[in-house]
């Protein structure tokens, strides 16, 4: 294909100019954020989490579903040091990295496949709702479980079970809130309860915050991409808190290792050839 | 977490890379640090950097032409055009005076992405491997063009709506070199194909290409890409850093179109 202007014709277009529907500052007036005055439709009349999802997805969503998710924060983040994406955050202490510095490299640490609640959800949406199809297109919980692989003799499937223990201990809260806030159980709820039955019964291992948010969410009317962009930060508070408790103690004083802590299982020294 | 059940989380920490000989008067210092079983100070003596850094990976040390092969990539890749989107990233970050240690970062972080991105890479070099046993005509054939702005493969597609031609320089150089192995040569052969329709190799997949020629590793190369391209963005960033903040455009109102 021979190069000519109509092949960068895009770019033209896009030079020195922005065209967007998310929002614009109108400096000392006000601000637009989609279709609502930040100032005039928003400010003091919802939440932080509600702008928050507006902004990661267009939707302002009621209070309740807002509060539901700032609960739903408030669990995803403790201050616990032991758990990865909060080591960051001691570690970055123990250097005196800045807050923020800290703060994003414990939200980058827990983007993982594996924990975190960010990517994790997005996960377990995919497959709760592609899993719901299935289930409606007649296949059974048995043949829906037995279609996921197999780690270590039992049925990986995110949004069901922890790496660090059996019961997840924000379950029986989340039911409770959920309910308070005047939530109906939806399909997709309906199927993870299923689902979080035979689990518990063949493997001891019921849903983990992870599968419950991916239902919960999907009932809600979300894509597995609009809860990653509104989870992305929520490990951040706990991490910004081991961050903080390691600030005053000496360099490296973070769980320290000697040489021989570490296995090394390497090749032996040997000369470096010439 | 539970006391009672094993998970099987370790005791130690384990590694096949560094072997740290401790000082005799303090567990906590390292008095010889050997790399893959090379001390450390002998590397720095008889060692290049890339040498180093290709044996931190592939546990051994490189001969004269992956050498070489590693050497010239790194080169070529140093320094990316002040007009991509992590170089703007970091641009915009220094000009606006961001602490200087998180120029890197931030140009590292803005440079992850799947498309055009390190994230790229490894998808590329996954490619690759997967055919690289069959013809390019082929796996071409298997994985057709979508639309015209996504790349029609990992690694390979338009830059600005066209072929990348100092890309294609480069590899036309690399591919010169003795240590230039099946994979690139593949990827040019897939170049050279999609050139009719404006595609050809991006530096997503040159660096996949390369990497997987020197055995580096998928994952790796995810990594090793941007490292690759961090010393360019160090350099615009710290360049702008030292400018008066209105040295960069800001856009007047007019320009910026409101559609709600």
């Amino acid at each position: 294909m021979s190069s000519s202007p109509d092949n960068y014709f895009l770019w033209q277009q896009k030079r020195g100019n922005i065209v967007t529907s998310i929002g614009k500052w109108v400096g000392g007036d006000d601000v637009q954020v989609r279709q609502y005055s930040l100032l005039k439709d928003l400010f003091q009349q919802v939440s932080y989490m509600q702008l928050q999802v507006l902004n990661a997805t267009g939707k302002l969503v009621s209070p309740e579903l807002g509060r539901w998710l700032e609960n739903n924060f408030m669990v995803m983040s403790y201050p616990d040091a032991r758990i990865w994406c909060n080591q960051v955050g001691a570690f970055a202490g123990t250097l005196k990295t800045s807050p923020t510095a800290a703060t994003v490299a414990g939200c980058l640490a827990a983007d993982s496949r594996v924990y975190g609640g960010s990517q994790t959800s997005e996960h377990a949406m995919r497959f709760i709702q592609q899993t719901l199809l299935k289930y409606k297109a007649g296949q059974s919980i048995e043949a829906l479980v037995a279609a996921a692989p197999v780690k270590q003799g039992k049925p990986a499937i995110i949004g069901f079970a922890r790496p660090v223990a059996r019961t997840d201990e924000r379950i029986a809260p989340h039911q409770q809130m959920t309910e308070a806030l005047g939530f109906a159980k939806g399909e997709h709820m309906q199927l993870a309860d299923l689902i979080a039955d035979y689990m518990q019964q063949h493997y001891g291992m019921g849903i983990n915050i992870g599968g419950y948010t991916a239902a919960f969410m999907s009932d809600q009317g979300f894509s597995p991409e609009e809860v990653y962009r509104i989870k992305n930060l929520c490990v951040a508070s706990g991490v910004t808190a081991c961050y903080q408790d390691q600030l005053t103690e000496p360099e490296h004083s973070f769980l320290p290792w000697r040489c021989d802590d570490i296995d090394y299982q390497g090749q032996a020294p040997r000369m470096l050839p010439d | 977490m539970s006391e009672a059940e094993d998970f099987g989380f370790s005791d130690k920490a384990r590694t096949r890379l560094c072997l740290e000989q401790p000082s005799p008067t303090n567990p906590y210092l390292t008095e010889t640090l050997y790399l893959a079983g090379y001390d450390l100070q002998q590397l720095v003596q008889k060692r290049s950097f890339s040498d180093t850094l290709y044996l931190l990976f592939c546990h051994q040390l490189p001969n004269a032409a992956q050498s070489e092969l590693l050497e010239k990539l790194m080169t070529g890749l140093i320094c990316a055009s002040p007009r991509h989107a992590a170089s703007r990233a970091v641009m915009s970050a220094g000009i606006s005076k961001t602490n200087p240690e998180h120029l890197l970062p931030i140009g590292l972080l803005t440079l992850g992405g799947k498309q055009g991105g390190a994230a790229e890479v490894q998808l590329a070099y996954q490619f690759l491997q997967q055919h690289l046993n069959t013809t390019a005509e082929l796996a071409l054939q298997q994985n057709p063009a979508r639309s015209r702005h996504q790349h029609p493969v990992p690694g390979f597609g338009a830059l600005f709506g066209d072929v990348d031609p100092l890309m294609q320089k480069l590899a036309e150089y690399l591919l010169s070199l003795e240590g230039a192995g099946p994979h690139l040569r593949f990827a040019q052969q897939l170049a050279t194909l999609m050139a009719k329709d404006g595609y050809g190799l991006l530096d997503t997949g040159l660096c996949a290409a390369v990497c997987a020629d020197l055995a580096l590793g998928a994952r790796e190369s995810v990594a090793l890409y941007q490292l690759f391209r961090a010393p360019g963005l160090i350099a615009l960033g710290m360049e702008q850093s030292h400018l008066p903040i209105h040295a960069l455009p800001l856009l007047e109102d007019e320009h910026y179109v409101f559609q709600p």
